[in-house]
């Protein structure tokens, strides 16, 4: 088992440093860089070009001149000591500064958006497959339709639309009020929060939710159909205890590399409905930094991304073969 | 002589009667119509005795031993009739028939004192759990042991089936077991809380030929030492001949025939029964081998009259048009076929 988990570790920081390298270069592989787009917005604003010369000095104080794989070189000396690089979209502010919280609040999120979608999904998934083609299955089953048909922002629109227009309440959004936008963490800033969480983990949580309830359901029905639980059932065991030791057991573990694979993606989910939610997460600067090939900011919520799928990977696959013991660690 | 069942005809002179069942109907309700999978089925078990219960796929013998379990999901089988009375060592006769399919009277007997063994050893075991574990599992719901205790019960039963190391085998998983291993673990499990009827559910199918004799002698060592009665549904009739000791033939949810299993080797009487030992290859056989025609009917393409009738050889007029009634055809058999009509009176209708 130790093993299993060195080698997995080993292979994830190789896997990490090459999904670095790769999301580096596609930015920069478009025409243009950070600074022609930077020089375009400056002329467009003052209204006169910028003499070459400037924009020359500009690329060699950022060290854009340099070929790619130095650049790319230098950026990742600085991560031992925590820098990610610069934006200069944001001003030339560091990289880490910007993403600091919100990274906090994204992980947050795409956890307590799993916690809930999983704590009623798995649930509902195995009333579904114990009272197969009742009434209620059948509920279930249509919404899950609908909750796995409907794009999540959609539902962030609607939900804004009803409660501005019709509801006549003054929701606007975010995850603080105004006066707690910045301030640092208090009871009072944590209480704000906690009354802002429940409208976007609902709608963040109701895709996946679908999702993981289909999956649940099917896998259930699937296992409630193999000759051992017919012959757990001719032991005399209670139909309680059949179901959850012996069914659900072994039908949850699709599940668990599913949440591998589900983490990140909940994660870059969470990038259009905080446009419309105005949510502070890692999505609004991501699609800034990807608009104006802003390299470093771009390729660290990148590496973000990719750090959340290797970690998740890593963790279910753990998970995984101390719950299934038929596979294998070496 | 009165009419009377199958089932009381004083079979249960010889040896105590542990299991009756009498006119046992299992219907499946199902969105296309109803399925008659079991109508009117009787028969007794003897403790310490074995019944065969032979036919082909599609016949009902597994829903004939799922009816007795009461495993069938009342949502989709139902008993509309008859009744299985089983009788315990001590007070009155149960009649299974009428228990909550999940309360806890039927749990207590199922697993305790009737116990069962299927038709698939690789997919009997659970995957997750070892297979000493799934083996306590019953010995601990059953009796009152710590589990110390039961998991010496549970490598005593392992050595007692033949599973070399048990001390080490009970801690692995199925996985590790190969099908014969895995059935012997699986017969294991059936046995550690000392059933008294055991059902076997094409227990061999599934095996190499030299894993089924070794299962088959297991299974009759085991009964040999402890009155244990045994029903085995399978449908090879080589099987039957090694083991049983009365045999029921079923066809499309029927008895067609009941007798000692020396009779229906040698004198079979129901044209089924004698279609299943004319297909059987045997060593030394001289004349071809004369499968039965065509196949059994879809369960909504019941033919009316006997539902033997468009396979059967010798079929009459009569058959196309009334359904056969169990005849007497011998001290301890019946026969359901037009054939022996003058020969015998009619003992039971079924209704």
């Amino acid at each position: 088992m130790t093993t299993f988990i060195i080698r997995r570790l080993l292979s994830a920081v190789v896997t990490f440093f090459l999904i670095t390298l790769i999301s580096f270069v596609v930015i920069q592989l478009p025409p243009g860089d950070v600074v022609s787009n930077w020089v375009r917005q400056q002329e467009a604003s003052t209204g006169q070009p910028l003499p070459p010369e400037t924009i020359e000095n500009l690329r060699r104080t950022y060290g854009f001149d340099e070929p790619i794989i130095v650049q790319y070189f230098k950026w990742i000396d600085g991560f031992p000591s925590g820098d990610f690089g610069f934006s200069i979209e944001y001003s030339n502010a560091p990289v880490s500064e910007i993403l600091a919280q919100r990274t906090g609040l994204t992980i947050f999120l795409g956890v307590a958006t799993l916690f809930i979608s999983w704590g009623l999904a798995i649930p509902f998934g195995i009333y579904a497959a114990t009272h197969k083609n009742s009434h209620w299955d059948y509920l279930l089953s249509t919404l899950s339709f609908i909750g796995i048909s409907t794009p999540n922002f959609l539902v962030a629109v609607i939900y804004l639309f009803i409660a501005v227009f019709v509801l006549k309440t003054d929701y606007s959004g975010g995850l603080f009020s105004q006066e707690f936008k910045n301030a640092p963490w208090t009871w009072e800033r944590l209480l704000d929060f906690a009354k802002h969480l429940p409208i976007p983990l609902a709608i963040l949580g109701l895709g996946g939710m679908a999702g993981t309830f289909r999956i649940m359901r099917a896998n259930l029905l699937d296992i409630l159909d193999q000759q051992f639980i017919e012959a757990a059932r001719a032991k005399g065991l209670k139909e309680r205890i059949v179901i959850y030791k012996h069914a659900t057991r072994i039908a949850i573990n699709p599940l668990i590399s599913r949440v591998g694979m589900q983490l990140p993606f909940l994660i870059s989910g969470t990038i259009i409905i905080s446009i419309v939610l105005d949510l502070p997460t890692l999505g609004p600067p991501f699609i800034r930094a990807l608009n104006r090939q802003d390299m470093f900011l771009a390729g660290t919520v990148l590496m973000i991304l990719a750090f959340t799928l290797l970690v998740g990977n890593l963790l279910a696959d753990i998970v995984l073969a101390w719950s299934d013991p038929r596979i294998q660690y070496d | 002589m009165e009419a009377v069942s199958p089932a009381t005809v004083d079979w249960d002179e010889m040896t105590d009667t542990i299991l009756e069942v009498e006119n046992l109907k299992t219907y499946f309700f199902i969105e296309q119509g109803i399925v008659r999978a079991v109508d009117g089925v009787s028969f007794t078990l003897q403790a310490g005795k074995t019944l065969g219960i032979v036919g082909e796929s599609g016949c009902g013998k597994s829903v004939t031993s799922r009816t007795i379990m009461r495993l069938l999901s009342p949502s989709l089988a139902r008993i509309v009739d008859g009744s299985i009375l089983y009788y315990p060592v001590k007070g009155e006769p149960i009649d299974l028939a009428q228990l909550d399919p999940f309360g806890e009277q039927i749990r207590d007997i199922r697993g305790n004192e009737i116990a069962m063994i299927f038709q698939e050893p690789m997919t009997s075991l659970n995957p997750v759990y070892s297979v000493g574990h799934q083996i306590m599992e019953a010995i601990l719901l059953h009796q009152e042991v710590t589990k110390e205790e039961a998991r010496k019960q549970a490598v005593e039963m392992l050595r007692l089936v033949g599973i070399p190391l048990p001390e080490q085998r009970v801690d692995q998983y199925p996985h590790q077991f190969s099908g014969g291993m895995r059935q012997r673990a699986m017969i294991a499990m059936a046995l550690s809380c000392n059933p008294r009827i055991l059902i076997a559910d094409e227990p061999t199918t599934a095996l190499d030929v030299t894993i089924e004799a070794q299962i088959l002698d297991l299974i009759q060592q085991i009964q040999a030492d402890s009155e244990m009665a045994l029903i085995m549904i399978t449908h090879d009739l080589n099987v039957i001949g090694e083991v049983a000791d009365h045999v029921i033939v079923m066809y499309l949810g029927q008895v067609v025939e009941s007798a000692p299993v020396d009779e229906i080797f040698d004198a079979p009487k129901h044209p089924y029964t004698q279609g299943l030992l004319n297909s059987l290859p045997m060593i030394g056989r001289e004349e071809r081998l004369e499968p039965i025609t065509g196949s059994v009917p879809g369960p909504h393409e019941r033919p009316q009259g006997c539902a033997f009738a468009p396979r059967c050889p010798h079929v009459m007029n009569r058959c196309r048009l009334e359904e056969p009634p169990s005849l007497i055809a011998g001290e301890f058999s019946t026969v359901a076929c037009w054939l022996y009509d003058e020969q015998t009176e009619v003992v039971y209708a079924p209704g």
